[in-house]
């Protein structure tokens, strides 16, 4: 992509919300996340396109509840298989 | 075509198991010694008195390991020397009714596990003996009894057992963890990835889910499992869909054997609505074969003559067919390819065998 | 967007189904396609759940008794290769050999396996300079039942004894050919009589044993990278249909003269998948040959059938020293060849042991502690998880710690491009694409997906 262009996109608060954009921004560094008047944020990036920003939260935000949901029991499962 | 059983006059009562020979080599309390051959048989005598059994010279019947049914005056060769495919049919009861079935249910059985289990202990070594059916597990504690303690006795001996998956249970998990085990191969079939087609088949509702409880087990229970399906018009388009969903749900199994049709029992009279002519048209096959081993499961063809296989899949197009029932047509004689090839069944019917092959 | 799960299974789905997943949102159709597919098991599927635990359990790598040994049994070469990873030594030094107490050792070590098959790679230096110690070895293991043998040389002297050792069945040949003939002149042998020498012989061993014993492998200057059909050209030429593409790596010799290197990283990836482009096309234009790049393979079928490589740089978890181990010199006892380059190079020493003494000890043990990216957070959040793994010692050798966030590192870089690109074509509808997957993918036929698409 790389337009000059600063694409905009506004996510809400709900569910693990900064575990999901604490990732986000390390995997994607050219993302910035800034607070909006909602309690919600807005992500901005010159590289990503809207669409592409919209993809990389749904994931970031994916992964952040199924990990949560299933922490224990993959550890106990993987641990068991590792070992 | 090898007879199996061959008419026999016995002086005994009740039916006994004999291993018959042209000299009392080892003297087992089985063993039974030629004392007479004529153009029409053979007689032997034993522990159990004199049997006098028509058909077959004394050479054929050499080594063999037989169950004389005086009664019935017959004496069938459970244990064929020097052949590789022995099966035990331990029972003629079943639970399903497949379209195609080769062995149409009876509703009557005849409880001979105990002549079974001497006639193994007899085999010769290294033997891999076949139990089949109806439905073996019908009889489920009696066969694991049967074979649990020829696999003790017999080090050398392994089971290939052709059973539904519709019995096995909990408790059976434990059990079927012996490392005995290690020695018996479970022979299941499965005709689609989901219940509709795969119950229509069998003809009993509910036998997927039920099987798939039972391949649950199975797997916990570390068994050998030789998946089974038999290709006929109603599932070959969804051949590819079973595939995806063996890689994915059975992927613990040795093996997919992929077996081409039967002209015997059920199959016969409805062969015209069953037979898939896979020379015609390979892509669904090929496809599922594809896709299987894409995941790494092992596939193999099963009475498919290897000249009706596209060459890219030739090699999986195994030797499969019983020496009894295997014959090759006239126009097979000059192929170089006949020892690995599988031939047609006995009873395939002539005019497609001859008009299908072509000497390679 | 691509979902998979830790069993490997994975699938294509809409961003709808994926944002319905971060929101604990899932419909009924949702969970039944995602079941379909293996991502999803229900509690009351008991077959579901076994064979989830049965697909994650055949991706646990792991290492089991040691039964693979690199071995160097000299450190002597007859070549001066510009790039040369293993600080090599003159062709007539004294000293860089096996002595007699350390052949000793290491055949004591071998009489000491507990397995009944065995891998023995020859490394150097030059290992063709003593075929007499690559004897002595080979002879100790005829009690395996499973042999084999690889001998990594530079080809450019074939006397009897060692086409005697050639000869063996249980015996492989694996050579650097870096390309065209000005490439690999440049970059290894020099003057015209050495390179010709060098061509003469690979066309022997080809000619002579055919195409399955030999195997060639590439070494490429990210700075100076070669045309793509020039090199395969010369690997067909000879043929050889397995490119083993390797970056100049700058360890060793090569550090001092290629510090740059680490700049040019980026632009090895971008060559590597524009190789691995070029070989299906040239696959589809000519069918009667399959060309492959075998680490691209190699990593293809960590997607579709782990185990089936036994490649000990992709698989987790990767302990060192356990089921494989590198013999140097001088007895020292190394983690990986990687290891031993490294240490030679001065940055760091890696060496874990010795054969005298063994090996077993605080530096393995707590290198292996960390030899799994199971547990990664970064991992963790990564969709290539089940199918990559960990590389301790590359991680020390470029940045000398193993503790940098992942994907930070160009073992995760270089990896993420290399899958991004599997995962590219296994979607793609190309013809030409699917023949070459297909093809290496050793697969009978051609199929006609390779994998799923949730709707």
């Amino acid at each position: 992509m790389g337009t000059d262009q600063i694409e905009e996109l506004r996510i809400g608060a709900a569910g693990p919300f900064e575990a999901a954009l604490h990732w986000l921004i390390a995997f994607h560094p050219s993302i910035s996340a800034d607070g909006a008047e909602d309690g919600g944020m807005v992500l901005r990036s010159s590289l990503l396109s809207r669409s592409q920003m919209e993809d990389a939260w749904a994931c970031a935000l994916a992964n952040e509840r199924l990990l949560a949901g299933n922490a224990e029991d993959r550890e106990a499962v993987l641990s068991t298989l590792v070992s | 075509m090898i007879r199996l059983t061959l008419p026999a006059m016995a002086d005994a009562e009740r039916p006994y198991v004999a291993r018959l020979g042209r000299t009392r080599g080892t003297n087992g309390v089985h063993d039974f010694e030629l004392i007479d051959e004529d153009v029409d048989g053979a007689t032997y005598v034993g522990r159990n008195g004199l049997v006098a059994i028509d058909g077959a010279t004394s050479d054929e019947l050499e080594g063999d390991v037989v169950i004389v049914d005086p009664a019935g005056g017959r004496a069938e060769r459970i244990l064929r020397r020097g052949s590789t495919h022995n099966t035990l049919l331990v029972t003629e009861r079943c639970d399903q009714l497949c379209l195609m079935c080769s062995q149409p249910p009876k509703k009557t059985h005849v409880d001979r596990f105990a002549l079974f289990e001497e006639a193994c202990l007899l085999a010769d070594p290294g033997s891999l003996i076949g139990v089949s059916g109806g439905e073996p597990t019908l009889y489920k504690s009696d066969l694991l009894g049967m074979m649990e303690r020829v696999l003790s006795e017999r080090q050398d001996i392994e089971f290939h057992v052709l059973t539904n998956g519709q019995f096995f249970d909990e408790a059976d998990i434990v059990r079927l963890r012996d490392p005995r085990y290690a020695r018996v191969t479970w022979g299941i079939p499965v005709y689609a990835a989901e219940a509709v087609l795969h119950d229509r088949i069998v003809g009993k509702e509910g036998a997927f889910e039920r099987l798939e409880t039972s391949m649950a087990m199975l797997a916990r229970a570390g068994a050998r499992i030789e998946l089974r399906t038999v290709l006929i018009a109603d599932n070959v388009q969804a051949l590819p869909s079973l595939a995806s969903y063996i890689a994915r749900r059975l992927r613990f199994v040795e093996v997919w054997s992929i077996m081409q049709l039967e002209n015997i029992g059920f199959a016969r009279t409805r062969w015209a609505s069953l037979f898939v002519d896979h020379a015609a048209d390979f892509a669904p096959i090929g496809e599922a074969i594809d896709q299987a081993m894409l995941r790494g499961v092992r596939a193999q063809l099963f009475n498919f003559p290897r000249c009706t296989v596209p060459v890219a899949w030739r090699d999986l197009a195994r030797a499969s067919i019983s020496d009894w029932k295997r014959r090759y047509a006239d126009a097979c004689s000059p192929c170089r390819e006949r020892d690995a090839c599988s031939g047609f069944f006995e009873w395939h019917p002539t005019e497609q065998a001859e008009a299908g092959v072509r000497p390679l | 967007m691509l979902l998979v799960g830790d069993s490997g299974a994975f699938a294509l789905g809409p961003r709808p189904i994926v944002e319905r997943l971060g929101t604990d949102a899932l419909t009924h159709e949702d969970r039944k396609s995602l079941a379909r597919e293996g991502l999803l098991v229900a509690e009351e599927d008991a077959l579901g759940q076994v064979a989830h635990g049965h697909a994650l359990a055949r991706r646990i790598g792991g290492a089991g008794a040691l039964d693979y040994l690199i071995l160097v049994p000299t450190l002597r070469c007859n070549l001066s290769c510009s790039y040369c990873q293993v600080s090599r030594v003159a062709e007539h030094s004294k000293g860089f050999d096996w002595n007699d107490r350390t052949l000793t050792a290491v055949l004591e070590i071998i009489d000491a396996l507990e397995v009944d098959q065995i891998k023995i790679e020859f490394q150097g230096g030059e290992p063709t300079l003593r075929p007499d110690l690559i004897r002595a070895v080979i002879e100790r293991c005829e009690r395996f039942a499973k042999r084999q043998f690889v001998i990594c040389t530079n080809l450019q002297r074939l006397d009897d004894e060692v086409i005697a050792l050639f000869d063996r069945p249980d015996v492989f040949i694996s050579t650097s050919l870096d390309g065209d003939v000005s490439t690999h002149a440049r970059q290894r042998t020099g003057d015209a009589a050495t390179t010709d020498t060098f061509l003469e012989n690979l066309r022997f061993v080809v000619d002579r044993y055919g195409a399955t014993k030999v195997s060639a492998l590439p070494t490429v200057d990210p700075a100076s990278l070669p045309n793509m059909d020039a090199l395969v050209d010369s690997y067909v030429a000879h043929g050889i249909d397995s490119v083993f593409l390797r970056p100049i790596n700058y360890q060793g010799f090569a550090r001092k003269r290629h510090a740059e290197v680490r700049e040019l990283d980026a632009a090895w990836r971008d060559y590597h998948a524009a190789f691995v482009r070029r070989l299906i096309e040239r696959n589809w234009m000519d069918r009667s040959r399959v060309l492959e790049e075998t680490y691209f393979s190699i990593c293809l079928r960590r997607v579709f059938q782990p185990g089936a490589d036994r490649h000990v740089d992709l698989r987790d978890p990767n302990p060192v020293g356990v089921d494989y181990v590198v013999v140097d010199y001088d007895g020292h006892v190394y983690p990986t060849d990687e290891a031993r380059m490294l240490t030679r190079s001065g940055v760091i020493d890696l060496a874990i042991g010795d054969v005298f003494q063994g090996w077993q000890g605080d530096m393995r043990d707590q290198l292996n502690a960390h030899a799994t990216n199971r547990f990664d957070p970064t991992c963790q959040r990564c969709a290539y998880q089940p199918f990559c793994g960990r590389d301790l010692i590359d991680d020390l050798s470029r940045y000398g710690r193993i503790d940098l966030p992942r994907h930070e590192t160009e073992f995760c870089r270089r990896h993420l491009a290399m899958f991004d690109l599997v995962f590219e074509l296994i979607y793609s509808e190309e013809p030409a694409v699917r023949h070459s997957l297909a093809r290496w993918l050793r697969l009978p036929g051609t199929p006609s997906t390779f994998g799923a698409v949730l709707s």
